[in-house]
């Protein structure tokens, strides 16, 4: 009866010709809130989602990592209301996430990206301008604006979606995802298939959002990506949270530098780099003729290292940073992972 | 009713070059016939030789043929399922859009027959036959493309096709089978006039399926008996609707189940 009652009343149809403010609109948002959430597969077999529990504060971007077959694609597809979870809730600004409410603040891209291929561009973004409730009055300049702020070229926005690349597919879906307006975004694997420069483009996109005020959650192997980006991450294994991390937080935490030098130009030997490097207190993991790996604790203490090494006369030719910290979680998670 | 759905559904139809060749034959083989006809046998000339409104039931097939399904195989219905559209909405809006194309194309084609026929006989031009015939190819439409909308929800891809057939070879198997079935209720002394009351309910409940037909020609005369399948057809779009909605609620739209 109630599903009848929608049919005829179409609120989203309503508000957008109106030009009143949705009653999501005029909601305060309170952020997504996942508690205790457990999803299975095949009778119950697979268990994709285990208790898992997190929560994602207005005007956060928050990070999931975690291998292949984790549960990350689950976790967005129970956010967005696509699978229904066996027990715990989901809560998007204090309200279901197939409720109409909740879908006129969200913005999805998924990984497998499908279209009407027979579509244009242009054609596609107006669907779903008009899917959203968007007012036709705008529908053009809209689409437009989206497109070019993926930066798809506007040759390409007559052409059949058939014809395009990966990339341009990847650029039109995540102009899709901003259609309506959205509050919350949820990414998954964003510049999949993209060129360098779409990576960048999206990079660059995601920044601005989240400082336009858009709640980001992003699921990405790229782990540049997520770190440059959000604000805290969550390590997902086993359909549980593993770990969560700040990446805001300026920690002074251990770092690996790979030291090189010019071996034939000097006749420093490698128990003199360990000299310097004792001296200066940092532990050398792995030496060689030519290049060296340290750990260091911050910046600093990497200054000071170069600043002994060239007083020293080390013909230093490089010095960067082995991982980034990110990396370094992740690999120190599958390392518990494996030990335990 | 979403509009974008309807205008949707109508343009993936004219991009599938295959299906516009089926319905453009289906479209010009019976007017081709119906000329011929009129042609060489120029005294017939009656409104009843207008073709029978059973051939909505194909142009019907033609557009309603994985109109839901295959949203769902390529994946597309989960994006738009993720706007604020209810599951209720798009149903509607699929069904709407196939009966109202199919309409379209059906009362097109007896147009079509029955320009023919008022040249050749001026005196044809008012005969209520054509509205009549056209009143029942469009409550066919309808009526059929709730049950195909039905079967195109329960599958993926065009599947529903498969559904259709097997449903139609029970019809014909019950049909073929019928009278032995009425003969070993007579071994088995069961009352014979509950049984062939039975009978006949499947069998009206079959044709109420299939072929959802209401004749104007009876409804017209103010006889009661037309209101039976007016209420079947009714019963037979409502009942559809809700079974495919029921249906698409309960099932799941992601990938990360594979």
């Amino acid at each position: 009866m109630r599903a009848l009652e929608e049919v005829f009343t179409d609120p989203a149809g309503i508000a957008a010709n109106s030009g009143i403010c949705s009653g999501a609109d005029l909601r305060a948002s309170t952020g997504i809130v996942v508690s205790g959430i457990t999803k299975t597969y095949k009778g119950g077999k697979v268990k994709a989602l285990n208790n898992l529990s997190l929560e994602v504060k207005p005007g956060e971007a928050l990070g999931l990592v975690g291998p292949n077959g984790a549960g990350k694609t689950t976790l967005l597809s129970c956010l967005m209301g696509f699978l229904r979870v066996d027990s715990g809730s989901i809560l998007v600004d204090g309200e279901a996430p197939d409720a109409l409410v909740t879908r006129r603040v969200l913005g999805y891209l998924p990984e497998r990206l499908t279209f009407d291929r027979w579509m244009t561009g242009r054609d596609y973004m107006q669907y779903h301008h008009e899917l959203a409730g968007m007012p036709e009055a705008t529908r053009k300049l809209d689409c437009e604006a989206l497109l070019e702020k993926v930066e798809l070229h506007p040759s390409t926005w007559s052409v059949a979606v058939k014809k395009y690349s990966r990339g341009m597919l990847q650029r039109l879906g995540f102009a899709q995802a901003l259609v309506g307006n959205p509050r919350y975004l949820l990414l998954d694997e964003p510049a999949s298939g993209m060129d360098p420069h779409g990576v960048m483009i999206v990079r660059q996109l995601l920044k601005t959002l989240k400082a336009d005020g858009l709640t980001i959650l992003l699921n990405s192997h790229q782990l540049d990506q997520i770190e440059k980006v959000c604000d805290r991450v969550i390590f997902i294994k086993s359909g549980t949270v593993s770990r969560v991390e700040d990446l805001k937080q300026k920690v002074e935490q251990e770092e690996h530098l790979l030291i090189r030098w010019l071996a034939s130009a000097t006749n420093l030997s490698q128990d003199d780099f360990g000299r310097v490097a004792q001296k200066e207190c940092l532990a050398i993991t792995e030496i060689n003729a030519d290049f060296a790996r340290v750990s260091t604790t911050g910046s600093a203490a990497t200054v000071n290292l170069i600043k002994a090494l060239v007083t020293a006369n080390f013909p230093i030719s490089e010095v960067r940073p082995e991982d980034t910290r990110l990396e370094r979680l992740f690999i120190k998670s599958s390392q518990e992972e494996l030990n335990v | 009713m979403n509009r974008a759905v309807c205008i949707t559904t109508w343009r993936e139809f004219k991009a599938n070059r295959v299906r516009v060749i089926l319905l453009t034959l289906l479209f010009l083989g019976p007017i081709a016939m119906f000329t011929l006809q009129r042609c060489s046998n120029p005294e017939a000339l009656n409104a009843d030789m207008l073709s029978h409104p059973l051939m909505a039931s194909f142009f019907t097939l033609l557009w309603a043929s994985g109109v839901i399904g295959r949203e769902v195989q390529n994946g597309t219905i989960a994006l738009v399922l993720a706007r604020p559209i209810t599951i209720a909405n798009y149903v509607v809006s699929k069904w709407f859009a196939v009966g109202f194309a199919a309409s379209l194309c059906a009362v097109e084609a007896v147009f079509c027959e029955h320009i023919i026929s008022a040249v050749n006989c001026p005196s044809l031009l008012w005969a209520p036959e054509f509205f009549a015939n056209s009143i029942e190819r469009i409550i066919l439409c309808f009526g059929t493309a709730a049950f195909l909308v039905f079967l195109s929800s329960l599958v993926s891809g065009l599947k529903d096709l498969a559904l259709l057939a097997g449903f139609a070879f029970m019809f014909l198997l019950y049909s073929a089978f019928a009278h032995t079935v009425y003969q070993m209720a007579s071994f088995v002394h069961l009352d014979h006039e509950y049984v062939l009351h039975f009978g006949r309910i499947i069998e009206s409940l079959f044709i109420a399926i299939l072929f959802p037909y209401v004749p104007m020609s009876v409804f017209l005369s103010g006889s009661y008996f037309a209101y039976g399948p007016l209420i079947a057809l009714f019963t037979l779009i409502t009942c559809c609707l809700s079974c495919s909605i029921w249906v698409l609620t309960h099932r799941e739209f992601s990938y990360a189940a594979d």
